[in-house]
C-alpha cells in the first residue's frame, strides 16, 4: 500500500473512526478537515517521510477527538 | 525403625514435590499471561475487525482468534513433552541435570531480556522481535476477513511467542512428568496451562464489549510497561531457583 495514498489514508482513519465509535458523519468531517489541514501543513517539504505524514495528520486529529488522534499516531507501536 | 524405612515415601515428601510442581507450573502460566505479544496482535486485530465489521461478527471472530492461539498453544505443549520425554527419559534423573542446567541458563536469559529488552525504547509498546515479523502480524491483522484467518492469526501470535516460552513448555512438561500422583489428574493441570494463558485476551475482548476502544486500553498496557518487566524477570528468575533448588540438587 502506498502510504501517501490519499485514498488509503482515508479509509485507513474511516476504519479507526467506526472501531473507535465516533459517529460516522463527524468521522468524516474529522477526517476531511484533518487530511486537507495536513496536506497544506506537509506543502513547504520536499521529501515527506511516514513519519512526517503521520504525526501531521494526529496533530490535526487531536483537535476534534484526542483518542482518535492517539490511535492513529500509536497503531505501530503496539506490537 | 525398620517399619518405617520399609514404608513408601512420606506423605510431606509426596506433598512438598507435588506443591513445588504446581508451584513451577502456576508460576508458567502467569508468566504466559503476562507476554504481551498475543494481547498486543488480539488487540490490533479486534480493532480492525470492529472497524470494518459488525460487533457479533467481530465477537464471533475474536473467539476463533482465541482457539486459534489454545491450539497452537496445545500443540506446542505436545511438541515440548515429547522433547523432555526425549531429554529426561521419561523421569527427572541426575544424569539429566546437563539439560537442566542448559534450561536454567535459558531462563535466566530471559530473565535478563524481559529486563533489558522485552520493550523496545520509546514511547509505545514496540516489542522486541523482529520488525518484519511484527509489521506481517500487523498486515494480517489489518486483513483478518473470515473465522480461519482469525483462527491462523492466533496460532501465529502464538507461534511468534516462542522464543520467550519454550523452556517453559519444556520446563512445565517435565514438572507434569514429575506430578505423576494417582490422585490428581494432571489432564486438567494440562488444560488450565493452555486456557490460563489466554485469559488476558478474554478480558480484552469483554472490554472492547464493555465499550473500551483501542486507545483506553493500549494507555493502561503502556502505563503497566515496567511493572510487566518486573513481573515477567522475578516470575522466570524464581521458576530457575526452584527447579535448581528442588529438581536439580535435590536429584
Amino acid at each position: 500500500m502506498n502510504y501517501l495514498d490519499e485514498k488509503s489514508i482515508i479509509k485507513e482513519l474511516e476504519i479507526d473512526a467506526k472501531a473507535i465509535g465516533i459517529p460516522a458523519g463527524a468521522a468524516e468531517i474529522f477526517i476531511k478537515k484533518s487530511v486537507t489541514a495536513a496536506k497544506k501543513r506537509l506543502q513547504t517539504k520536499k521529501i515527506i517521510t511516514k513519519k512526517d505524514l503521520n504525526l501531521a495528520i494526529s496533530k490535526e486529529l487531536k483537535k476534534y477527538n484526542a483518542d482518535f488522534a492517539y490511535v492513529y499516531e500509536n497503531r505501530d507501536k503496539i506490537i | 525403625m525398620a517399619i518405617l524405612e520399609n514404608q513408601p515415601p512420606t506423605c510431606y515428601n509426596l506433598n512438598m514435590s507435588f506443591f513445588v510442581s504446581l508451584g513451577i507450573v502456576f508460576i508458567a502460566m502467569l508468566i504466559m499471561a503476562c507476554l504481551q505479544l498475543q494481547p498486543g496482535v488480539f488487540l490490533l486485530f479486534y480493532h480492525y475487525a470492529s472497524g470494518k465489521y459488525s460487533k457479533s461478527r467481530t465477537s464471533d471472530m475474536s473467539i476463533f482468534f482465541i482457539l486459534g492461539a489454545e491450539t497452537a498453544a496445545a500443540c506446542l505443549f505436545l511438541c515440548s513433552y515429547y522433547i523432555a520425554n526425549l531429554l529426561f527419559f521419561y523421569q527427572f534423573r541426575p544424569e539429566t541435570s546437563f539439560f537442566a542446567w542448559v534450561l536454567v541458563g535459558m531462563l535466566m536469559a530471559m530473565a535478563l531480556m524481559s529486563f533489558l529488552c522485552y520493550f523496545r525504547p520509546g514511547s509505545g509498546t514496540r516489542l522486541f522481535i523482529p520488525r518484519k515479523c511484527a509489521s506481517n502480524l500487523l498486515e494480517h491483522a489489518k486483513s483478518a476477513k473470515s473465522r480461519s484467518d482469525a483462527f491462523t492469526l492466533g496460532a501465529l501470535s502464538s507461534i511468534c511467542e516462542l522464543p520467550f516460552t519454550l523452556p517453559l513448555y519444556i520446563i512445565t512438561s517435565v514438572e507434569i512428568i514429575e506430578m505423576s500422583v494417582e490422585f490428581f489428574p494432571s489432564n486438567i493441570l494440562t488444560i488450565l496451562y493452555i486456557v490460563i494463558p489466554t485469559l488476558p485476551l478474554f478480558f480484552i475482548r469483554w472490554k472492547f464489549q464493555a465499550g473500551y476502544n483501542l486507545a483506553d486500553i493500549q494507555r493502561s498496557r503502556v502505563k503497566d510497561k515496567t511493572f510487566t518487566r518486573i513481573i515477567l524477570c522475578f516470575s522466570y528468575v524464581t521458576i530457575a531457583i526452584l527447579f535448581i533448588y528442588f529438581r536439580i540438587l535435590a536429584s
